[in-house]
This record gives structure tokens, C-alpha cells and sequence, in this order.
């Protein structure tokens, strides 16, 4: 019956969307759906068909370079199409690994509030807080990206065969080091604990020297270069976020990631300056009433929105 | 060193992932695909998978899409042997041919429709994720939504565009009828 298909068939796209990011236990329950009824295969095929599909008339609709102009299209579906024609040859450009599951790269994840380490083959080892998501790639121990969020990496030095971390557009190699890097939508922080860190090598290859901090906003504003005490380097390991002078934006920003909890902060004291040492852990409401008094400030929590740090005059209206 | 990786938790779960490599439609094939997966799966340098045994079950999934795929890919050509006389019958052609790329942009404009029909904010949303490749947790502040809310989005399109697809093919069962002559000028 034709009923049954259509919601046969949003059951089968639910697991589509599902499996993307799947863990075992969805794919065995997966196993069990398909097998409740054969209806269930065809139903999932079509779905991953039509997404399958998808790539290819957007790649095959995209003009050939060698194309003729007098190729007679419907001036019609041109102009329908244009749209998706466009994005299909940036897509292109940019390549289908980044959207599609391949086999060279591979992506590692933390949730929020999770820390993980990973040791690549030739001793190098990557620390990822809460909420990153870093790709490698298979058989190239000596690249890595940063998609989101903070890690931290200890690199062993190959002369001839540098590390190369990409964030984005940028890049930073190494020179024999330990940095962390913190990629948010608003740019991009390196600190150098250990060696040399070169940034974008090639373009302007700004030397990093151990003791520095590079921090790059997205908007396209200068780079600011300053000094960081080499032991805070990556201090959320030992479950403690030092700061220097840093805005209190950040601050907001490091806490989230490291507790997996939002944490906004009100405009006006965004830009207000923190020095100190902070420790995580203990309960939560605990936590944000401490936090409330080294920082001189006014925490509230709300259901919906997580922990909202404002001034405290404002707060006391 | 790379073969105790996934190669060995591949041996280690083979019950569960023959079991379903039969559910997704390998039929009696379970166990050759197996072998081919655990071959694959061998040739995966051993380094950090956030969760091996979800990764082989993703690979089981994309290799029955592979074979589905190829064998289509044969019928095509045949088709294409017969209708039209010293087309790309070697297969090996990358570039699509005028034929190929109207059937495309054809297909393409029932897809746009179908998302229109779904409401502004859904077709974005997919637009988002198949098009531009944006990951969902980055599409949900995007939009101001939640996460589940984008997954429900994508769900509800991906689920048109089943119902889409197989309205097309029943109307037209095979998929490449060529009947728009004079526009093979441009195939290699």
C-alpha cells in the first residue's frame, strides 16, 4: 500500500540521518529494523540512492570545460538549476571528501566536557578537549586539521618531513614543539610551550618561538602576536584554565568547552580582563558560585539557556 | 603492526556484521563481502578510529551501496550500447554527455520543487548540509534550532526525495530514454 511505503520510507531516512554519526549500537539496532521486514532494505536503499544520486547529477549538471555554447539546455532549467549548478562546481572544488565519507581521511570527535588523547605511529601525540573535531588522514602521520574546538600537540621533529596542522586556510608546521590551538567561529589562538611553530609557512611565516601567542580573528583583523607563560600552555589537561589578561569572552568560551555546558556572557563585560588560575571540577553549582567570586561577578543559570555570567551591577538592578 | 587494527576487531565481530551484511540485501554474497570488507579493512593503516566497529559496519554499508551502484551502472551502459550507436560503450567516460547532463538538471529541478514543497526553512536546510557540506551541529545555530530540529529537517527531505525518486522511476522505468536528439554534438 502506498501509505505504508511513505512511512516506511521516512523510517528508512530517520536511519539514514541516524547512521551518519552512528555508534555499534545504532548499527545493531539498524541490523534489527532491516531485518523486522524486507520492505525495510529497499526503503533504506532508495534513501541512500537518492542522496548517492544527488552527487552525481549535480556533478554530471555541472558544464563540461569542453562544452560547446550552442549545446541546446532549456533556457528554463537553466535558470532553475542555476542555484544548484553553482554549489555543485564549488562543491567540487572544494572537494567531496569534506562532505562525503572517505577513505583517506578520518575524523576524531569529543562531546563537550570530554578529553581525549591520541598517539599517532611515530610518537607524536595529540591531546583534543571537549567538543573538537580534528581529521587525519590514513598512512600520513604528519598532517592533521582542525575543524573545531582545542588540542594540544606534542610533536615529535622530523627535519625533512614536518608536521603540518591545517585550520582552515591557514597553517602551522612545526619545528620540534609542543602548542595547543583553539579554533571557535571568531579565529583562531596558538601557543607555542615548546620549539618553534611556524605560521604559514610559504605566505607570511610568522615564527612562533615557545613563550608566544598567536591570535587571528576571523573577521580578517590583524594578527596579534604576545607573550603566554610556557607552563599554562594546554593547562585544561590537568583540569585548569590559566589566563593572562584574557578577556572574559574567552574565559566563558574555555569553561563551555571544558564542561559541556553553554555559557554566554553579557556584552558589557565581554572585553573585561582576567588573571588567574581556574579549576574544574566539583559540582557544577558549586563551580559557577566560585567562579562568581574570583571573577567578580553574577552567574545565573537558566533552564534553557545554560549559565549566563553578567555584571553584577547590572544583575542587581 | 597494522594488521591488529581493524582488520582483527573486523574477525572479532564477524557474526554481527555478517548478520548485517545479510539484512542490508547480500543474501547468500554475506560471506565474500565479509572477506572483501575484512581485505579492506587491511589496508586501513592502523591509527586512531574514534569507534572501529561503527566504522566497519559504515564500510559494510557503503560496499553493498558500491555493488548496488555498479550494477547499475552495467545496465545503463548496455542501454546506452543499444540506443545509441558508438556512444561511450568503453564506460570509461568522465565527462557526461549532453544527455546526460539534461537528465541531470532535469532531475535537478524535480528535486528543487520537491524541497519548495517542503517549505523555505527545510530546503534551506538541506541545501545547507547536501550542498555547501555543512556539518549538522554547525547548521543548527545557523538556523537557531536544535540539533535534533536539523536532523528532523534532513529526515523529513531525505524522505520527499525517496517518495521523489521513486515516483520518477515508476513514470519512467528506465532511467535514460534517449530521446533528445541532436544535442549529442557535445559528447566526446
Amino acid at each position: 500500500m502506498l501509505q505504508d511505503e511513505t512511512i516506511i520510507r521516512a523510517e528508512a531516512a530517520a536511519w539514514f540521518m541516524r547512521l551518519r554519526g552512528g555508534s555499534e549500537s545504532d548499527w545493531i539496532a539498524f541490523t534489527a529494523w532491516l531485518e523486522q521486514n524486507p520492505a525495510h532494505v529497499s526503503a533504506y536503499e532508495a534513501v541512500a540512492e537518492t542522496d548517492a544520486d544527488l552527487g552525481s547529477w549535480l556533478s554530471d549538471s555541472a558544464p563540461p570545460a569542453f562544452s560547446n555554447d550552442n549545446a541546446h539546455a532549456p533556457r528554463t532549467t537553466k535558470y532553475f538549476v542555476a542555484g544548484w549548478v553553482a554549489a555543485a562546481t564549488a562543491a567540487l572544488a572544494i572537494g567531496y571528501q569534506t562532505m562525503l565519507p572517505s577513505m583517506s581521511t578520518y575524523a576524531v570527535e569529543t562531546r563537550a566536557g570530554q578529553h581525549r588523547a591520541i598517539a599517532l605511529s611515530d610518537g607524536t601525540r595529540i591531546d583534543l578537549n571537549g567538543d573538537t573535531r580534528l581529521l587525519l588522514r590514513k598512512g600520513d602521520n604528519r598532517f592533521a586539521a582542525l575543524d573545531r574546538g582545542e588540542a594540544a600537540f606534542t610533536v615529535v621533529h622530523h627535519a625533512d618531513k614536518p608536521f603540518t596542522l591545517a585550520i582552515g586556510n591557514d597553517h602551522l608546521q612545526d619545528v620540534g614543539t609542543v602548542f595547543n590551538v583553539v579554533r571557535t567561529p571568531y579565529g583562531i589562538t596558538t601557543e607555542v610551550a615548546e620549539g618553534t611553530v611556524l605560521f604559514n609557512p610559504g605566505q607570511q611565516a610568522i615564527r612562533l618561538e615557545a613563550g608566544k601567542m598567536l591570535a587571528i580573528s576571523s573577521d580578517g583583523g590583524a594578527a596579534q602576536i604576545g607573550d603566554i607563560r610556557r607552563e599554562t600552555v594546554a593547562a585544561w589537561r590537568r583540569h585548569q584554565l590559566v589566563y593572562d589578561h584574557a578577556p572574559l569572552s574567552k574565559v566563558a568560551d574555555d569553561i563551555s568547552r571544558n564542561l559541556a555546558v553553554p555559557v554566554s556572557i553579557a556584552p558589557e563585560i565581554a572585553n573585561r580582563m582576567f588573571s588567574g588560575v581556574i579549576k574544574l571540577g566539583g559540582n557544577q553549582q558549586a563551580f559557577f558560585a566560585r567562579l562568581a567570586l574570583l571573577l567578580d561577578v553574577n552567574v545565573s543559570h537558566r533552564k534553557n539557556s545554560g549559565w549566563r555570567v553578567a555584571s553584577r551591577t547590572s544583575a542587581s538592578r | 603492526m597494522s594488521t591488529d587494527g581493524l582488520a582483527a576487531i573486523a574477525i572479532r565481530n564477524r557474526p554481527a556484521l555478517i548478520r548485517f551484511l545479510e539484512a542490508r540485501g547480500a543474501g547468500v554474497d554475506a560471506e565474500d563481502l565479509f572477506q572483501e570488507l575484512w581485505m579492506r579493512a587491511e589496508t586501513v593503516l592502523s591509527g586512531p578510529i574514534a569507534e572501529p566497529l561503527a566504522y566497519l559496519y559504515r564500510m559494510a554499508d557503503n560496499l553493498m551501496l558500491d555493488r548496488r551502484r555498479a550494477a547499475q551502472r552495467r545496465i545503463r551502459r548496455d542501454d546506452q550500447w543499444n540506443a545509441v550507436t558508438g556512444g561511450n560503450a568503453g564506460g570509461a567516460s568522465d565527462q557526461p554527455s549532453a544527455e546526460q547532463i539534461l537528465l541531470a538538471r532535469e532531475r535537478l529541478r524535480a528535486v528543487d520543487a520537491k524541497l519548495a514543497s517542503l517549505g523555505e526553512r527545510t530546503a534551506a536546510i538541506f541545501r545547507r548540509y547536501r550542498i555547501d557540506g555543512i556539518r549538522q551541529q554547525d547548521i543548527a545555530p545557523e538556523f537557531g534550532i536544535s540539533l535534533s530540529s536539523v536532523e528532523k529537517h534532513l529526515q523529513k527531505a531525505y524522505a520527499a526525495l525517496a517518495n521523489l525518486r521513486a515516483s520518477l522511476n515508476a513514470d519512467s522505468p528506465e532511467l535514460r530514454r534517449p530521446d533528445i536528439e541532436g544535442t549529442r554534438d557535445v559528447a566526446g
